[in-house]
């Protein structure tokens, strides 16, 4: 394999990663700068998002049906929580409370989902259509890792969208950049709360569903994605979507690179560019020091 | 021999220039008033002054040192203590933990991590003469977001006066007080000058509070002295007639 | 004095442990007094300064490491490996709170946090030195000083972590009653103001978190020689969770709480985890309920309750909104 399609190969491959990472660190960032909260059970919720897709592709048979019905299922699992136990919250004007229930929620989580689904890894399959190669430059690469590639740019873009597009859009970006901005939301800001809080835990677990597939729906695959995403979401800058396409591109490259040349590092390397960005910027790339 | 000597002082933030070239000296025992509209560059100048952020140009001396640039924590060790215009107190601590805190900051041994019981006594005598002269004594072990409002303000005037300091910078004492606790203020302020150690700058709205304790005005307008004179000359001065348009005989 | 003599009856009650409860489980009862002291190191930041780390695995996990290797390779006496092992993993502490507590709020947790992850891997990397994944079995208690063996038998070494818990105790007492402790619970309620005042006030976090650590670290050291071994599981970061339920759960800001907190969870989940798979669900609901609703933890409405029986009305203001 020369160089050159060797690069190729890695970057498709660092590409679908990045797709996986988006979706947890796009909502993490979205929940964050709308609402100040570092979702601690973003990591369970992902997990969620997989056994449920697993549940509903085997009851189905549709992989693509789950890949629709388990977010939607996530969502609404999200705006209980939101209700039962974050907004008696917010009045106490504690950020550590927050990290603590979602925590809290995280290992509760963790458990319910071994308790329904027993210990063992569920294995999803690929659906029929997406099995198989494609070729590029002369090598074989996953067909399924093409369509990740492509269903993560479709959901930036949709994202990217109802953020600059739409009013409430416009709204969420305000309140990112400038949380004292949040009187300017007026009687909506419950709706909104509860609208992008759905959104992001959606996300959470149609990144869960569609990592299924590739590593199983497995115990534990939240507690060391949710590191990975705060990892993203601090280097793009807490609150930012754009920061946290860059950040996910940034880590997914880093780790697919690393792995290859640097492969004892691999691990350390991505906190080790953590923390050079955030000494050099405390707010990350595109946040702002809070 | 001025205390406060401040040079050009000049504040941008961004394009805005919130302080533009601010002479200003208060002499030793001096009482002086800053007075001016909204946003004038009351508070800024305070806050340069003080090292609640650095000013962009300009230079500042308190007897007759250097303090340009300094953070605030270090500016107090020269002897300035001030108190905020929105209340900022320590909300859980009770009033007389919340003076300790204060006066303990300029005794010796104020880091010990280990005993220091001695520094302890002393910063709470220190607080207990504070709670004194302010009247407080009664409320001293009641958390302090329990107390009113005009209490509060007290308070932390409390604070600021038990770090026994050469010069005290007052913001808005009284502002959102009622008629009779700016009143009782204003004896007590009147009560803590009356030896004449003390220099004060003190921004203020109300302008009855002004000439009951200033000796000396300062005009602020958008970010200019427009007028520096004792009372009088202030009230008669026709800038600060046409700066703050019937300002005073309103008040 | 009501304070000496809990204190007291709490020692005397503690000696008389290993004449009361069978051999064997004096194995857990060392580990629930590791745990009592690991939490409330960490009480020191999230109590007494309102820094909520999430990384104090690293603590843990740095202690526990550099006593193993100590005595692997130089086979000290296990009390001064304990000693310099904590001294140790406090240096290396030095310059990571320095750089933790440049910040506040969320961004400290996620860099306490990064940290400790950064630690982690580190243990991967240098495979040769820590064992990586294996960890590094066959840590044994070297006997000494003095040719003296009573720390290698369990009882003796119980002996010794409730000495160092003890004196850990008093002198983290002593530090929060301090004129450096008032200047803490400054920061705690008003890190801005505490500043106006005249307090250099990252240089105060600085210390405390080096303090915390050190403690921590001392918890950490004390584990590997009575577990025999040092796996990459004490750096895991869900330890820093655990931790921190154990010392909101036990009453935060009260050195004591914790304490309590860290015994009664290892205890607790020593028990349950046998009898019922649903401990770890049942504990994060508690530990939920608790920061929902009790905030101020077991031991801080003990005290209120206590407070309030005594009817002294000037003392009793200390109420949590």
């Amino acid at each position: 394999m020369d160089f050159f399609s060797f690069l190729v190969i890695q970057s498709l491959n660092a590409l679908s990663q990045a797709s996986i990472l988006f979706f947890i660190a796009s909502g993490l960032t979205l929940i964050f700068g709308i609402m100040r909260i570092v979702n601690f059970a973003h990591g369970a919720l992902y997990m969620l998002g997989a056994y449920i897709g697993y549940t509903v592709a085997i009851y189905t048979g549709s992989f693509f049906l789950a890949l629709i019905i388990a977010p939607i299922l996530v969502a609404c699992f999200g705006i209980v929580f939101e209700k039962l136990l974050l907004s008696p919250l917010y009045k106490r004007q504690d950020g550590g409370a927050y990290l603590m229930v979602t925590f809290g929620l995280a290992v509760i989580l963790a458990e319910a989902i071994k308790l329904t689904w027993g210990a063992d890894p569920k294995g999803v399959q690929i659906p029929e259509m997406l099995r198989g190669i494609v070729i590029v430059f002369d090598f074989p690469f996953p067909k399924y890792r093409v369509f990740l590639i492509i269903i993560g740019v479709l959901m930036a873009l949709s994202v990217w969208l109802f953020l600059e597009k739409t009013r409430i859009g416009l709204l969420v970006r305000a309140v990112s950049q400038n949380p004292q901005m949040v009187n300017a939301l007026g009687t909506n800001v419950v709706f909104i709360r509860n609208l992008v809080f759905a959104i992001g835990c959606g996300l959470a677990g149609m990144g869960g569903v569609l990592a299924a597939p590739m590593v199983t729906a497995f115990l534990g695959m939240g507690s060391s994605v949710i590191i990975d995403a705060f990892v993203i979401v601090i280097i793009g800058g807490m609150g930012s979507f754009l920061g946290s396409i860059i950040g996910s591109l940034l880590v997914a490259f880093v780790l697919v690179f690393g792995a290859y040349y640097v492969p004892d590092l691999a691990l350390a390397i991505i906190y080790l560019l953590m923390l050079i960005i955030l000494i050099v910027r405390p707010g990350g790339l595109l946040g702002k020091e809070e | 021999m001025h205390i406060l000597e401040c040079q050009k002082l000049t504040k941008h933030f961004g394009a805005l220039e919130a302080l533009s070239d601010v002479d200003m000296k208060v002499r030793k025992g001096e009482v002086r008033a800053v007075i001016g509209p909204n946003g004038a560059g009351k508070s800024t100048l305070f806050n340069a002054i003080n090292g609640v952020f650095p000013a962009t140009r300009g230079k500042c001396f308190f007897n007759g040192k250097d303090i340009t640039g300094m953070m605030m924590q270090d500016i107090v060790k020269f002897g300035i203590s001030r108190t905020f215009q929105l209340t900022n107190l320590f909300p859980e601590l009770s009033v007389i933990e919340n003076i300790s805190i204060a006066s303990q900051a300029k005794l010796k041994g104020a880091w010990l991590p280990l005993g220091g019981s001695s520094v302890l006594a002393e910063a709470k005598h220190k607080a207990e003469l504070a709670l004194e002269k302010l009247k407080l004594t009664d409320l001293a072990y009641l958390p302090s977001n329990t107390l009113s409002h005009g209490d509060q303000r007290l308070l932390e005037i409390a604070m600021a006066i038990s770090q026994d300091p050469l010069l005290l910078m007052l913001d808005e004492p009284t502002q959102g007080l009622s008629v009779e606790e700016t009143q009782s203020t204003v004896d007590i302020l009147k009560d803590l000058l009356s030896s004449g150690d003390l220099t004060v700058i003190l921004v203020e709205h109300d302008m009855e509070v002004v000439f009951n304790l200033a000796e000396r005005i300062s005009v602020l307008h958008q970010g200019r002295i427009i007028a520096d004179g004792d009372p009088e000359e202030v009230k008669a001065s026709k800038v600060v007639q046409d700066a703050y348009l019937g300002g005073f005989e309103d008040a | 004095m009501r304070f000496w003599l809990l204190l007291g009856t709490a020692i005397l009650f503690s000696i008389c442990i290993p004449f009361m409860v069978p051999y064997y489980a004096m194995t857990i009862v060392i580990a629930a007094l590791i745990w009592g002291l690991f939490a409330m190191s960490l009480d020191l930041l999230v109590g007494y300064t309102r820094l909520y780390s999430f990384g104090h695995v690293a603590s843990y996990g740095l202690g526990a490491y550099s006593s193993a290797l100590l005595i692997l390779h130089f086979d000290i006496p296990v009390p001064i490996t304990i000693f310099l092992a904590t001294g140790i993993a406090t240096l290396i502490a030095v310059p990571i709170t320095w750089i933790c507590t440049r910040t506040h709020g969320v961004s400290f947790a996620m860099l306490t946090l990064a940290f400790a992850q950064l630690g982690y891997a580190m243990l991967f990397r240098f495979k040769e030195f820590t064992g990586g994944s294996n960890g590094l079995p066959g840590i044994t208690r070297p006997a000494g000083p003095f040719g003296l063996d009573f720390f290698q038998s369990k009882i003796g070494y119980y002996y010794m972590v409730l000495a160092f818990l003890i004196a850990s105790f008093l002198i983290c007492r002593n530090i929060v009653n301090s004129p450096f402790g008032k200047v803490l619970s400054g920061i705690r309620e008003n890190e801005m103001k505490t500043q106006a005042l005249g307090y250099n006030v990252r240089n105060y976090k600085w210390f405390v978190a080096i303090m915390s650590y050190m403690f921590g670290s001392l918890s950490g050291a004390l584990f590997t020689p009575y577990a025999g071994f040092a796996s990459p599981e004490l750096f895991f970061w869900l330890i820093s969770g655990t931790v921190l339920i154990m010392v909101i759960v036990g009453g935060s800001g009260t050195l004591i709480g914790p304490i309590i907190g860290g015994i009664f969870f290892i205890l607790l989940e020593h028990e349950l985890s046998e009898i019922t798979q649903l401990w770890p669900l049942a504990f994060g609901t508690v530990f939920i309920m608790f920061v929902l609703f009790f905030p101020q933890g077991i031991w801080g409405i003990f005290t209120t309750i206590s407070k309030k029986s005594k009817s002294n009305p000037s003392e009793s203001g200390h109420a949590h909104s």
